[in-house]
């Protein structure tokens, strides 16, 4: 698992993929409507059933998901870009709307598009910050894998 | 928002930022101990212990239980698993759709 707290008392995440295709390619397949449509949506689980995106900095985008099991259900996600620096980088951020649980949350999201041999290597890092109160209160700082706490939980004896 | 929720993570990041706090957690996620024996191994003042462990109560990863006239620490797991199911949701969100792009990218490159 590639996860870690950083100093300032956020959470990250990374996704890693490599695919065998030109980086514009790979990178343009993030902000057209009809890219997203094809694969921003549709996995087991979900499909896209709404999408809206202004693909400029300072743009915002829209998606509302369909859970396949749940069709009266659509969980919007929306946002709005920070930079869009093609055909290498994206950062966005990503919120979810009420009812989820998470609804209102900032999250961030940067993708980075690296040529490698063989194609472009995506590097995906999903943020979630502490809330400002929070922050403020957050003097002394911890960077570390998420490894460490998965340990701790496994050393649970209950 | 479930604002109880999010505080509970935000608690608990924040309760972890501290290297005194970590190693508490640490040496009482493998046995509860008295306060006593948790403190004798970190150089800290009674004051700053009691601070310590009153944000790890806060934060709700560490409860108390009466023995006699000692109490108990114990660990509660359920902030660090509030943090780590955060992390393998989107794991999981972006590894599918790392995977349909992946397909998408496959099927329009056949076609042309």
């Amino acid at each position: 698992m590639i996860a870690e707290l950083k100093k300032d008392g956020s959470i990250e995440l990374q996704v890693k993929r490599t695919l065998a295709f030109p980086r514009e390619l790979v990178f343009s397949a993030w902000l057209k409507a009809e890219h997203l449509m094809k694969w921003m949506g549709p996995t087991q689980d979900i499909n896209l059933g709404l999408i809206e995106i202004d693909p400029q900095p300072k743009g915002k985008y829209r998606f509302g998901f369909d859970d396949k099991n749940c069709l009266d259900t659509r969980s919007f996600v929306h946002g709005e870009f920070l930079k869009i620096t093609a055909p290498s980088q994206l950062v966005f951020t990503w919120i979810w709307e009420a009812p989820l649980p998470e609804a209102g949350v900032l999250t961030l999201v940067t993708v980075d598009f690296h040529e490698v041999e063989g194609g472009t290597e995506m590097v995906l890092t999903h943020q979630k910050f502490m809330d400002k109160e929070s922050c403020e209160r957050h003097n002394a700082g911890w960077t570390g894998t998420l490894d460490k706490l998965q340990a701790l939980l496994a050393g649970q004896t209950s | 928002m479930n604002y109880a929720r999010e505080q509970q993570i935000d608690d608990a990041f924040f309760a972890l930022s501290h290297p005194v706090r970590r190693r508490i957690i640490e040496q009482i996620s493998t046995t509860d101990m008295s306060v006593a024996e948790v403190s004798a191994p970190l150089n800290e003042t009674p004051s700053q212990m009691t601070k310590h462990l009153h944000i790890l109560e806060r934060a709700g990863m560490l409860s108390r239980h009466k023995e006699g006239r000692t109490h108990r620490l114990h660990m509660e797991p359920e902030p660090l698993k509030e943090i780590m199911e955060w992390v393998s949701h989107y794991q999981k969100f972006w590894d599918e759709r790392f995977d349909a792009l992946e397909e998408y990218l496959h099927n329009i490159s056949e076609k042309t």
